[in-house]
């Protein structure tokens, strides 16, 4: 075993990260192999190095355990717990619960009722329009109607004339127009 | 409530100074860091049952407090990690002074996401699952981060010792 896995082993161990065996085989290890031992003994001198050097004496002073504010925390803690298996608690919170549910089931029966009724409602009646005759204009629109002089032209005859020698048609009035 | 009280004051001496040291590697001053560290005590008094369903109560004290200092590091503005402590405990002779004063370095040169593990494993005393539940991350990445901080560390003292 060569020393970066001897350390990653001895890593391994102090984290509580090997498995029963390992640690036996581990122990056995380092029994038989002094150098694996030297090894170990450095790696544990250098990790308590390591902790003293973390360690500072103004920091270990450590204060007053907050006794009154962490008794107020596990007060309010308790209250609420209190208040949430409390039967007029559990009664307010299910109640919006049951209503809705309630609603909902009132609305699916409308619903249903609704979709009876109008099974039962008789089919609309169809019925046939005719044929609906498209009346042509008298007359086809003047050419060059794109040209100002050619509209103005025929605006003028337009009101000049009684009567327009040529309009559009639309649909509402194909109705009036429909042979009979 | 007074068994949880006590559960809570017992934690508290068990796990009190690994975290001031924590904390007060992040926070400007002394009242700054005991106040964090309160607060954390009070927190696990507000979530107690989240406390104890967690698997370590150990590590949810640590995620707490590394939250609350988090909050507090952004409240104030600053970014900061790990001066190591300057004065070492009386009782260390002064031979072992220097070799500390490299130790310390030594820390103080790694990463900050391999010094965090590293601290929390050896300042904290916690496990790799422990420190796993504690920074939110697989169990794999902890150790092999543990593995590749105990590396740096021991080349750094190394060259130092050439030196």
């Amino acid at each position: 075993m060569d020393a970066a896995t001897l350390r990653r082993l001895l890593a391994d161990r102090d984290g509580g990260a090997l498995s029963d065996d390992v640690m036996a085989l581990l122990a056995a290890h380092l029994k038989q192999a002094p150098a694996a031992q030297s090894e170990a003994d450095q790696y544990t001198t250098m990790m308590n190095d390591a902790r003293t050097a973390m360690s500072n004496r103004a920091q270990d002073d450590l204060p007053a355990f907050p006794r009154a504010a962490v008794e107020t925390g596990l007060r309010s803690l308790l209250a609420q717990a209190a208040v949430d298996t409390s039967p007029r608690r559990a009664v307010t919170l299910r109640r919006p619960g049951w209503l809705s549910g309630l609603a909902a089931a009132a609305c699916l029966a409308l619903a249903f009722l609704a979709g009876r009724q109008s099974q039962s409602l008789p089919p609309l009646a169809m019925t046939s329009v005719g044929t609906v005759a498209i009346v042509e204009p008298a007359s086809p629109p003047r050419s060059g109607m794109w040209s100002l002089d050619a509209a103005r032209r025929s605006a003028r005859a337009d009101v000049a004339s009684s009567a327009p020698s040529w309009k559009w048609s639309s649909p509402l009035e194909w109705r009036v127009t429909r042979p009979s | 409530m007074d068994g949880r009280v006590s559960e809570l004051e017992r934690l508290y001496r068990e796990a009190g100074p690994g975290l001031m040291r924590f904390i007060s590697r992040r926070l400007r001053t002394r009242e700054d860091a005991e106040d964090a560290l309160q607060a954390t005590f009070v927190e696990a008094a507000r979530h107690y049952e989240r406390m104890v369903e967690a698997g370590s109560p150990r590590a949810w004290l640590y995620a707490v407090a590394r939250n609350l200092v988090a909050a507090r590091q952004r409240r104030a503005g600053i970014v900061r990690w790990s001066v190591l402590p300057e004065d070492p405990p009386a009782k260390i002779a002064v031979d072992s002074d220097v070799r500390l004063d490299v130790m310390r370095d030594a820390m103080g040169r790694l990463p900050e996401s391999l010094r965090e593990i590293l601290e929390l494993r050896i300042g904290g005393d916690l496990s790799y699952q422990e420190i796993a539940d504690a920074l939110g991350l697989p169990v794999g990445t902890v150790r092999s981060r543990i593995h590749r901080a105990v590396e740096q560390l021991r080349t750094r003292l190394a060259c130092r010792t050439e030196e």
